[in-house]
């Protein structure tokens, strides 16, 4: 139940994102990706599932070679992946609780009355039970994303992919989605991958936190290690010091 | 089905009444004092059932199903609502193009075929009304130079202009990329390349089929 990654490059262009990426998230782990807007975090974790492929390099989850895998078998591993979207991605001409279902729905043998049970404790899991009959359209920030996150558990996951999960939102509802992201891996036992860049909320759940740089994970460790790391790219960012991070460029 | 087809039919029996009756009036103009005055039902017939009823709508439809395909596709492209359709095990292409591409491509002939309709039809009404033309002498010229084949070729065309119209849309709406402008670029071109594939598609149609 890992994600490795090894070696991944990956360019739009003649702009390269990824140069020779790796890092390993472990059973049950959470770790976070930080790193500067544009350095590729989210590309990371579009190459997880395969809805982008790198140029090279390998991804390997569950000890699966992603690269490798049939269509049918990639679309059995995105069902055992849960992905939240950095704006929720919500399909705004469905309900809420439409939305939660459409993954439900490729899950073969399901009956409606176990999909309705596994809608109803998706959206209680993140306190959104009395929402689900509403429009994305008439959600708050904070709600949509937790829709998003509704509907990713609702599967199940072995495996939590976050996009930005707490960008754009005030510092309470960042603190309860930061509780939920924590949660899920409780409850769900989910190896969960985090891109953000809010150094906080990173090390409020994080076990551990990967900073990448031009394409390449510069330090990697525990909370406590990321913050005492000399490298003053490293430091730069954490404690938010652009005369650390310029002078050594 | 619905909205390709059936919400597209009050925009397509608008243009073909309006052609009719601006067919018929022209014929008359034409023919008065040369030709027999009973030919407008065949100029009216030939004229819509062959290239006007199929290509106007065509094109009126690729502005209207092209656009609204290629504007909601590159929407849910730039908002990451397909990738989050790829991320729950679903085929974006299964799930979102096909049937838009199916229902184009049966939709299509159905519209046409209700345009052909009002077409003829306005074009009697404009005889009956203003050309001094009686029922008989309408349908006698209709009925003049009137093929059955003229008919399934109309619905030929008219299916791969369906097929035209939702695959480009749907292209350039899989396609979008940046946020706002891009969706406004893909519609755009959505539309124009649509309308000159139809124009393309509609005489490689007369030159192999008639």
């Amino acid at each position: 139940m890992s994600i490795r990654m090894e070696g991944v490059h990956k360019a739009y262009g003649d702009k390269v994102v990824l140069r020779g990426f790796d890092l390993e998230v472990h059973d049950g782990e959470i770790v976070s990706i930080i790193g500067a807007s544009g350095s590729g975090k989210s590309t990371t974790l579009k190459l997880v599932i395969r809805l982008i492929d790198p140029d090279s390099g390998h991804i390997f989850v569950g000890g699966h070679d992603v690269a490798r895998l049939s269509d049918d078998e990639l679309f059995d591993l995105r069902r055992r992946v849960g992905f939240v979207f950095q704006f929720a991605a919500l399909f705004d001409s469905m309900t809420i609780r439409e939305n939660v279902e459409m993954g439900l729905r490729r899950i073969p043998g399901m009956t409606p009355e176990e999909m309705a049970d596994r809608v109803r404790e998706a959206l209680e899991r993140v306190d959104l039970a009395g929402a689900g009959e509403r429009m994305p359209s008439e959600l708050s920030g904070g709600m949509r994303k937790r829709a998003g996150l509704a509907r990713a558990v609702a599967l199940r996951p072995g495996y939590l992919l976050y996009d930005e999960p707490t960008t754009g939102l005030d510092p309470i509802t960042v603190r309860r989605v930061d509780d939920l992201i924590a949660r899920m891996r409780d409850d769900l036992g989910a190896t969960s991958l985090v891109i953000t860049h809010d150094i906080e909320s990173a090390c409020r759940i994080s076990d551990r936190i990967a900073m990448l740089h031009e394409g390449r994970i510069r330090a990697v460790g525990t909370v406590d290690e990321i913050r005492a790391h000399p490298d003053p790219i490293v430091r730069g960012f954490m404690e938010g010091r652009p005369e650390l991070w310029e002078s050594a460029q | 089905m619905s909205a390709v087809g059936v919400a597209s039919v009050p925009i397509a029996l608008f243009i073909a009444a309006f052609t009719g009756i601006v067919l018929a009036i022209q014929a008359s103009y034409t023919f008065t004092g040369t030709v027999p005055l009973y030919f407008v039902g065949a100029l009216v017939g030939k004229t819509i059932i062959l290239e006007l009823g199929p290509v106007l709508t065509g094109l009126a439809l690729s502005g209207r199903v092209g656009a609204n395909i290629a504007a909601e596709l590159g929407t849910m492209r730039v908002t990451e609502q397909i990738d989050a359709l790829e991320s729950l095990g679903y085929d974006p292409i299964a799930y979102l193009v096909v049937p838009r591409m199916l229902a184009g491509f049966l939709m299509f002939p159905v519209v046409v075929a209700l345009a052909i309709t009002m077409g003829i039809a306005a074009g009697w009404a404009t005889s009956l009304s203003l050309l001094d033309l009686s029922t008989p002498q309408f349908v006698r010229g209709l009925r003049l130079f009137f093929l059955s084949w003229d008919v399934q070729f109309a619905l030929i065309k008219s299916a791969t202009f369906g097929l035209t119209v939702t695959g480009v849309g749907a292209f350039f709406g899989f396609t979008t990329t940046g946020g706002a402008q891009g969706v406004g670029i893909a519609t755009t071109r959505a539309v124009v390349i649509s309308s000159m594939a139809i124009l393309a598609l509609d005489a490689f149609w007369a030159a192999t089929l008639l």
